[in-house]
């Protein structure tokens, strides 16, 4: 049996994060949730890393920002996919600035977002 | 012979974000990315610091100008001899235009605590009535007057000058005090070293311009300056104390320095015990005997503070002391002065962009759950009349989406934070893409799309708003088409672009023609068609900072076309000043 491809969510909002691990758990997808920054670590500590992180820049709590920061002290998890949810505007914030591999800007289509985590899987 | 022009009227100009009329005039120069202003600045102490004649001093001011305000020119004047106002310098004005407004000044010679003044629009204000017509002929449309001011006394001016109207903020208002206040520090350090002063103190100020010019951002930078200069050169201990003032909201701060560790703790004790410091600052004298010599500090005629040494480093203090520290303390208010103005603006800055940021965040996060909560639902499945109240349900959360945008496009171009990301972009490729992003929009208002673009054609622009450009003018192409034909055609003209979306719909009455680009015009009915009437406005803010146009030609009930025509590689700076 091959494994699910296995994504981190990470989202504060409580709507968003769990309409979406719904979503995508339908979809056939491994879905771990956080609800801020700090918990995301935790997270890619405890259990198997994902192939996938899907990740909300403005959180309360620790933000996506210092998230990047943090998980790239990890050599292994500096290497993570990285897909950038955003709900601000356009302007400073590009997957080039972020080193990020993608960014998608809020509110999105639920097909574009899966259309998106194909290309990593 | 020095004429004083009345312009008294002219002083009610001064920046008020208030008064102006929405829509009338042009908005202000955008200024690109956050903070551009202020790395202007920097850089321009940079340019003073190492400007070595009074030309280069000139050169870089005008460029400061340019680059931190916007300004189309710029020019210098300076009091002669003769006490007459005239130029030093200058960018893009005639001899006639200079000979005809020289000697002329908004303020008296003796004017104590001149402001500057702001001019909207040269046509509109009566202020200038005498000049309109001289003004006019040179092409200026908005002015703005900086006083250049030291220890009270004007020395010249800095002309900031506009070819479109345009509307000056109170940011603006502080970064052109705080670039005369630059221009006054070298303008100074030059004059001074041909005073007939000691060789040590001219050495002392001329330091004191160049570290200050650094320090001046940071109101503590600012202080250490003239403390470590005060012991390097003048006294083994100095104490420079700054008053809290709520209205400029200027915080207290007490800085001192001294050469032997416990002098300058000793100093505080002393000019607390003998009342020294409350002396100066009540009746804002110096104080000096052999051992202690205390100045004011102060600002627009206001003690805001006192700078006190001790242990002078020759035999006692003298006359000679005293003079040269009121010279350091009065060019360190100066440069108090510039940090609580920079740090008000730079605050001005954030606030905005923090708020527009909150509030993208803040609308677009309930739309998110909206849109996801919707296309859970649908998996679910039901009957045909549920699904149907979702694809309804699914439609407003678009259109909200797309409101949201609009506003916060709107907040943003008017407070000048439209940032352009220029980089080579295929407008063929962008124009494909948003035909079939509103396939689904064109297939149910049943107008057929013709796309005649023959070749790519690319561009240094910023793809983002290019397709919103696109976008805006495709949904009313659709939107006010009647269902009949649409067609967008792109082609390459020498070094434009030119983008032409023809529809045969109901066309645009001609009295109207004019003002659809305007904010909030609309031809139609609200009742009859829905939007915010701020499409056509954002297209034509985005087409004017790419250096581009656009027009339209319609015949009522016949359709409309709208051509947009953009250079190739947008004029220098678009990004960055583009109007």
């Amino acid at each position: 049996v091959t494994a699910r491809f296995r994504i981190l969510l990470v989202e504060d909002d409580r709507d968003v994060r769990e309409s979406m691990r719904d979503l995508l758990t339908d979809s056939g997808y491994d879905v771990v949730c956080a609800g801020e920054g700090r918990q995301a670590l935790e997270r890619l500590q405890d259990g198997p890393l994902p192939d996938l992180i899907l990740l909300d820049l403005m959180m309360v709590g620790m933000d996506g920002y210092q998230f990047l920061v943090e998980m790239r002290r990890d050599p292994e998890q500096a290497v993570l996919p990285v897909l950038v949810l955003t709900a601000q505007g356009p302007g400073a914030i590009s997957a080039e600035t972020l080193g990020v591999a993608g960014v998608m800007r809020k509110p999105f289509e639920f097909d574009e977002l899966v259309a998106e985590i194909r290309r990593f899987s | 012979v020095s004429r004083h022009t009345d312009l008294t009227s002219v002083r009610a100009s001064v920046p008020d974000e208030a008064r102006q009329r929405a829509g009338k005039e042009a908005p202000a120069r955008r200024r690109g990315r956050q903070g551009e202003p202020l790395r202007v600045i920097h850089d321009l102490s940079a340019a003073l610091i190492a400007a070595s004649n009074p030309e280069d001093i000139y050169n870089e001011a005008l460029a400061g100008l340019a680059r931190a305000l916007g300004a189309d020119r710029a020019a210098v004047l300076l009091y002669g001899q003769d006490d007459v106002m005239r130029f030093v310098a200058w960018r893009g004005l005639s001899e006639g235009y200079r000979s005809a407004v020289e000697g002329h000044s908004p303020w008296a010679r003796d004017e104590r605590a001149p402001e500057p003044i702001f001019i909207r629009d040269v046509e509109e204000d009566d202020g200038l009535a005498a000049f309109r017509e001289v003004i006019g002929a040179e092409g200026i449309r908005a002015l703005g007057f900086l006083p250049l001011v030291y220890r009270g006394r004007l020395l010249g001016k800095l002309m900031i000058y506009c070819d479109a109207p345009r509307r000056f903020t109170d940011e603006d208002a502080q970064v052109a005090k705080i670039i005369a206040n630059q221009v006054v520090f070298a303008v100074m350090q030059r004059r001074d070293t041909n005073h007939e002063r000691a060789e040590r103190q001219l050495v002392l100020l001329s330091e004191a311009s160049r570290r200050l010019m650094e320090a001046q951002l940071d109101a503590r930078a600012v202080l250490d300056t003239v403390g470590r200069l005060v012991t390097e050169r003048l006294a083994r201990a100095c104490l420079l104390v700054v008053h809290e003032d709520r209205e400029t909201e200027r915080p207290s701060l007490t800085v001192g320095h001294d050469r032997d560790g416990a002098a300058a703790d000793q100093l505080r004790a002393e000019l607390a015990r003998d009342g020294a410091v409350a002396r100066v600052v009540a009746r804002g004298e110096a104080v000096i005997s052999a051992e202690v010599l205390a100045v004011p500090l102060r600002r627009h005629g206001q003690v805001i503070g006192v700078c006190a040494c001790r242990g002078p480093l020759g035999a006692a203090f003298e006359e000679s002391d005293q003079l040269l520290l009121q010279e350091l303390a009065d060019r360190a208010a100066l440069a108090l002065d510039n940090a609580q103005l920079y740090r008000r603006s730079e605050g001005a800055v954030k606030l905005r962009d923090d708020f527009l940021s909150v509030a993208g965040h803040e609308l677009r996060t309930p739309l998110t759950a909206l849109k996801l909560q919707i296309t859970a639902l649908e998996r679910v499945g039901g009957d045909p009349v549920s699904l149907q109240r979702l694809q309804a349900a699914r439609r407003q959360v678009a259109r909200l989406a797309a409101l949201t945008d609009e506003l916060l496009d709107v907040a943003r171009i008017t407070t000048g934070r439209l940032t352009l990301e220029l980089e080579p972009v295929d407008v063929t490729t962008v124009t494909l893409e948003v035909a079939g992003r509103l396939a689904e929009a064109l297939t149910s208002s049943g107008s057929a799309l013709t796309i005649e673009a023959p070749t790519p054609v690319v561009g240094r622009w910023d793809k983002m708003h290019l397709d919103q450009v696109m976008t805006n003018l495709l949904t009313n192409a659709i939107k006010y088409g009647c269902g009949r034909p649409i067609q967008i055609v792109v082609e390459a003209r020498g070094a434009m672009a030119r983008l032409t979306v023809r529809d045969q719909g109901i066309g645009i009455e001609s009295d109207m023609q004019g003002k659809i680009f305007e904010r909030f015009e609309r031809a139609v009915s609200p009742r009859s068609y829905g939007g915010l009437g701020l499409g056509l406005w954002i297209v034509s803010q985005i087409v004017s900072a790419l250096g581009g146009s656009i027009r339209v030609d319609s015949v009522p009930a016949q359709g409309a076309a709208f051509t947009v025509d953009l250079p190739l590689a947008p004029p220098d700076g678009a990004a960055l000043a583009a109007q």
